[in-house]
């Protein structure tokens, strides 16, 4: 026998061995980590790709603010299934109308993570902070509410003292408003809210900085019901219970991981294999296997936030600022398949910008005319689609925006014999080109920040920055602005109402579904519970390791 | 000092300048792509914008920029990152290197240990089933990417049987699927070239010569053969061992492993320029690491060729 | 026959194609490469008649249908549909014309700059040989993606532009792919012009080259007939693996947003998405994968026969 076969036959034989001990220690009777998690009571979450840091100040994202949430608690919290404000670190308040001032009244008992007690001018300091220009956070927008707080924050006034955030005393908060905001009380659990401990942030001169630092395990300081416990990129964020939380007794998770996973496929795979409790997100392709099974882990949540794509106006002669055309390409889209062939994840077809919700459905609704559609674009020139100039149709990197761009791409073909060219870039190109309004058709989404119809009509009137599509109507800024400043619930709603329909008719959008949240979650968790904002509160969060029917919504 | 051994240090003396260029390729380079890092899913207003530029000094003229990176990257400070303010570019690669080095490293092993085994295997045995055989896998190993491979192993011992983990790097057996779906394509690679440098020196008088002196045939293959076909695979492999050695970006995201090749690309589309250039400069030095190392061993192995 | 009726000028070249008829396996794979490349342009014509006049190929390789879904097969669409409704068959066949015309300019880039490039850095060695290889670790080190994405970037719009004056509008996804892959090749010449750089200098020591240089033939002619000849082996080894890499790297560029730009697809997109969906789907990835790897099988056999008919000393025997 040739000799060299047979060492060769030896070498493999032998890695061979090694790679089956190797497997064998993995296999048998492996313990997964949402077993060892059960017994440990620690609740194992995937947050979708890393924070961008844990400064409750210098988040962006839906996801970054789960992670704030544990770790901090603001003037009011949520109710986890109404989301109307309940008592967090104001165990009261009063509201004079007159002056439109809310007066908050702290717990004596509330404190920082250290020990220190948690005082009204603490809440004064870290509105400051976020309202530094210096800082440079733009989501300081949220607190525009707040008298003087947009001058400060543009740096026209310089004295902080004039802004309407006063400490009357250690356990009494003043803040006054530019303008009746009937949701101001929602506002105060938003993660912009939420307090910084002042000497730490002094001690890493962080005040207007965002690099300090100070918000690492070993000097990490908050108020909320957990504390930091490891902070590792692209592998975990783990926080751990806080003894010194005022409510600690109502606890009762030992411990959070978060997970940064990007890859939605590899989430999914994680959770199948036994590593995760709650998903973030999951693989459209799958929803269809998880409902059609009846399968006891998905969980379906309708959100606040709408998926859309804005027209660039701003071309003079260019069709898109012609409202006959965009209200045709508007009409000429049948949104119910798409939800129901393309996107497929139980959405809801949206037929206005702004989302149902209990105080607000809105009328004006764009329903599918394919014949109506081709009569507005013969009218503005385009009959069947001739003559019509190349336009592009721009989606952010994704399977899903993919799906949804060239089914729309294939609608008006169809129906208007219009050729759009689609185009995707990542994320950053992305919002580079929107930013500079270097687009034609740009996919979009907003989450609103609180349940009022204000967070998605805002967006359209002229002095909003956030605005894309270059479209101006004084009509509709005067309704936003009396909006903003009327009293009246019910008058209010009617602005909007009006403001909807003008959205309807000059359609400088097109709003496709409304979103929904889906995700995967075992039944061992408890106490997390649907809503429209998508927060979820981890006092109220425990696991039942024996509970095996998921928990009704 | 001996004349190879001054050409040697020569060399690796070289290695410096040669860094400087690269940075300054890709410091502006990497600058040139319209958008900046703060661009953020919400569109920032004009006065957030220019606050966060000027902190970081981004507003100033472009030399300034460079020469300010020179300066701090000579006294060891590699920059901030701009979308995760809570770490330096520093904290960053002395966390997450030593990950993807680890990975790269099994990966390698894998890579040559099956590449070189299968290449000597086939070329042992030039059109026999052996040969097809072998070749055949090898192929196949090629048309399957890491993005394919990867959720199939994860899919059938993930997942079907439920042996090992799909995600993280923590215990023994976390090591075993990264590093088979990140080797075997390059193990496919090296068993091509090997295979085919192999039968083209074979065909050469001194394998005749050795033969009909009576050598052994494994002999021949293993001292002979391979010796001198070695070449073009350890010139193939020096550039690879870098590249798999600072991360790969499939692998890192499929298994969820916390290594700097995921951050790498994330870097190059985000325009986070500092953790760009680190990166850049760390799989730089690494890889003409690995080719004065690499022509050290040729040298070794052919010195005839190394006579100029 | 007379096997030598050819005579005269047994040319090089004239030789080795003979040869390699000889090499049965190899000639099957230019067949069917040759036949894919012909089913493939066949489908690209047929869409586009479709698209210009209604009429030709059956299926336009974007036309969606949503309330069917994704089917396996059926006797309208052979290979069955995607998730979109897509005929899967159409969109194999047009994305295999983008895969092969991408694969195979960038390949053939490679091999003309890669392979002047070593032979001069090799033959020329010294401090020429130096520097040249210098400036190839340079270029190796820099981020392949940034470059990729300048690229894209940069020429995005003056493309565009150009493309619109000509009312070649349409055309531009398939231009901005084939100026991608030319840049691609021009990054991927760096390997082989490294391997070839590599033999090159051990193929210099050897007595035959040495004796043409003692006849005083001129350094041209020296690589270009006794150089050149024994680099074919692996040159056309390396090209034939450049081909698959280009593919792949083409997949991984589409994964990131930057190359092929939808409705337009190639085999690398297609086994990208068939990848995410291959448990529920699984014909998605498989169909593409077979495709694509009976193609890499014939271009590894053709390879083998070009090394076998171009080398005139490998052993043909067991």
């Amino acid at each position: 026998m040739n000799p060299f076969r047979s060492r060769a036959r030896m070498l493999s034989a032998g890695l061979g061995l090694v790679a089956g001990a190797l497997l064998l220690d993995a296999c048998g009777r492996r313990e997964t980590p949402v077993e060892i998690a059960n017994r440990e009571g620690i609740l194992l979450v995937s947050s979708g790709g890393d924070p961008t840091s844990i400064d409750p100040q210098l988040i962006q994202t839906l996801n970054d603010s789960h992670i704030s949430i544990a770790l901090f608690e603001g003037l009011t919290v949520p109710d986890p299934v109404t989301l109307e404000p309940k008592p967090g670190v104001a165990k009261s308040w009063d509201y004079d109308e007159k002056t439109m001032t809310w007066t908050f009244h702290l717990r004596a008992e509330a404190r920082w993570s250290n020990g220190d007690p948690l005082t009204a001018g603490d809440f004064v300091f870290s509105f400051q902070r976020i309202l530094t220009p210096a800082l440079g956070v733009n989501y300081a927008n949220m607190l525009y509410p707040i008298k003087n707080a947009t001058a400060f924050n543009k740096g026209t006034l310089k004295d902080f003292t004039q802004v309407g955030v006063h400490a009357l005393d250690d356990h009494t908060l003043q803040i006054q408003l530019e303008h009746p905001t009937g949701y101001f009380l929602e506002l105060c659990y938003h993660q912009t809210y939420l307090p910084v401990h002042p000497p730490t942030i002094k001690k890493f001169a962080a005040m207007a900085r965002r690099d300090s630092g100070w918000d690492k395990p070993e000097s990490f300081v908050g108020n909320g019901p957990f504390v930091l416990s490891k902070y590792s990129l692209g592998e975990v964020i783990e926080v751990k219970k806080n003894p010194l939380y005022w409510n600690a007794a109502a606890i009762r998770l030992n411990g959070i991981r978060f997970f940064p996973i990007a890859d939605i496929n590899a989430e999914e795979r994680a959770f199948r294999n036994g590593a995760l409790h709650v998903t973030s997100t999951l693989p459209p392709p799958r929803f269809a296997a998880y409902h059609e099974t009846h399968s006891p882990y998905l969980r379906v949540m309708p959100v606040y936030g709408t998926y859309f794509y804005t027209f660039n106006t701003r071309k003079e002669k260019g069709p898109l600022s012609d409202p006959r055309v965009r209200l045709a390409l508007n009409l000429a889209i049948d949104r119910q398949a798409l939800v129901d062939h393309v996107t497929r994840a139980g959405q809801l077809p949206a037929f206005t910008m702004t989302p149902p919700s209990e105080q607000y459905r809105p009328r004006a609704q764009i329903h599918e005319d394919v014949a109506k559609a081709k009569r507005l674009l013969a009218e503005a020139g385009y009959a069947d689609g001739k003559g019509f100039p190349s336009v592009e149709l721009l989606y952010n990197t994704s399977d899903a925006h993919r799906a949804v761009a060239e089914y729309l791409q294939e609608a008006w073909k169809k129906n208007l014999g219009i050729a759009m060219r689609l185009a995707n870039t990542a994320n950053p190109a992305w919002m580079n080109r929107r930013d500079v309004a270097d687009f034609d058709i740009i996919r979009a989404g907003w989450y609103g920040d609180y349940t009022d119809p204000s967070t998605f009509l805002e967006l359209f009137s002229s002095d909003n920055e956030e605005e894309q599509s270059g479209w101006k109507n004084d009509d509709y800024d005067k309704l936003i602005l009396a909006a903003r400043n009327e009293t009246d619930p019910a008058k209010r709603m009617e602005d909007f109402q009006q403001a909807e329909a003008i959205l309807g008719s000059e359609a400088p959008l097109i709003p496709l579904y409304y979103y929904t949240t889906i995700i995967l979650i075992r039944p061992e968790v408890r106490g997390y519970h649907n809503n429209l904002l998508d927060q979820h509160i981890y006092t109220d969060v425990y696991l039942d390791p024996k509970a095996t029917e998921p928990e009704p919504q | 000092m001996p004349p190879l051994l001054r050409r040697a240090l020569v060399r690796l003396l070289e290695i410096i300048p040669v860094l400087w260029v690269v940075i300054t390729i890709t410091f502006f380079l990497a600058r040139w792509v319209p958008g900046g890092p703060f661009d953020t899913d919400r569109k920032l207003s004009p006065e957030a914008k220019a606050h966060n530029l000027e902190y970081y000094g981004l507003d100033q003229p472009l030399p300034v920029q460079y020469f300010k990176y020179l300066w701090n990257f000579a006294h060891g400070d590699l920059g901030p990152l701009y979308r995760h303010p809570d770490w330096s570019v520093n904290e960053l690669l002395i966390q997450k290197a030593p990950v993807s080095a680890e990975l790269g490293l099994w990966a390698t092993l894998v890579a040559l240990v099956v590449g070189l085994g299968a290449g000597v295997v086939a070329a042992a045995r030039p059109r026999s089933k052996r040969d097809y055989g072998t070749m055949g896998m090898a192929m196949v190993a090629i048309c399957l990417p890491s993005f394919v491979l990867g959720p199939i192993l994860l899919l059938v011992f993930g997942l079907k049987l439920q042996w090992v983990n799909v995600m993280g790097w923590n215990t023994a057996s976390d090591r075993i699927l990264p590093s088979l779906v990140l080797g075997l394509y390059y193990a496919a690679y090296i068993a091509r070239l090997t295979r085919g440098s192999m039968l083209e020196v074979r065909g050469q008088d001194f394998i005749r010569t050795a033969r009909a002196k009576g050598c052994s045939s494994p002999r021949i293959l293993v001292v002979h053969m391979l010796r001198n076909a070695l070449g073009p695979v350890i010139a193939y492999l020096a550039p690879t061992i870098a590249g798999l050695v600072t991360g790969s970006f499939v692998v890192e995201s499929i298994f969820q492993i916390p290594g700097i090749g995921r951050m790498f690309i994330e870097a190059a589309l985000t325009q986070e320029y500092p953790l760009l250039i680190g990166v850049t400069v760390l799989f730089s030095a690494i890889l003409l690491l690995c080719n004065w190392m690499a022509d050290l061993l040729l040298t070794a192995l052919n010195p005839k060729a190394a006579i100029e | 026959m007379n096997p030598m009726s050819k005579a005269g000028a047994s040319t090089l070249w004239g030789d080795a194609w003979r040869r390699f008829c000889g090499h049965k396996l190899a000639l099957a794979s230019l067949g069917f490469l040759g036949l894919v490349s012909l089913m493939c342009m066949t489908c690209a014509v047929g869409v586009g008649l479709k698209a210009a006049y209604g009429h030709g190929w059956p299926y336009g390789y974007e036309e969606q249908n949503l309330a069917l879904g994704a089917k396996m097969f059926s006797g309208e669409h052979w290979l069955g549909t995607d998730l979109l409704g897509r005929d899967l068959l159409t969109r194999l066949l047009v994305g295999g014309c983008v895969s092969l015309t991408v694969g195979f300019l960038a390949t053939g880039m490679v091999v003309l700059i890669g392979v002047t490039y070593g032979m001069v850095a090799g033959y020329a060695g010294g401090f020429v040989d130096r520097v040249m290889m210098r400036f190839v670790d340079i270029l190796y080190a820099l981020p392949f993606t940034i470059f990729i994405i300048m690229l894209v970037v940069l020429l995005d719009k003056p493309v565009q532009v150009l493309l619109e004056h000509f009312h070649r509008g349409s055309w531009g996804p398939f231009i901005k792919l084939c100026l991608l892959f030319l840049a691609i090749g021009a990054f991927e010449w760096l390997n082989m012009a490294r391997v070839v750089r590599a033999r090159t200098l051990e193929l210099k020591s050897l007595a035959f080259v040495e004796a043409a240089r003692a006849l005083g033939r001129r350094p041209w002619k020296i690589l270009w007939h006794h150089l050149l000849p024994n680099l074919a082996g692996i040159i056309v080894i390396y090209a034939t693996l450049s081909v698959p890499a280009v593919i792949m790297l083409e997949s991984f560029i589409s994964f990131l947003g930057l190359g092929v730009q939808p409705p337009l697809t190639s085999w690398g997109d297609l086994i990208n998405q068939g990848a995410s969906n291959m448990e529920l789907y699984p014909w998605l990835l498989i169909y593409p994968s077979v495709f694509f790897s009976l193609t890499l099988f014939a271009l590894n056999f053709v390879g083998d026969g070009l090394r076998d008919a171009l080398d005139p000393r490998s052993d043909k025997g067991g």
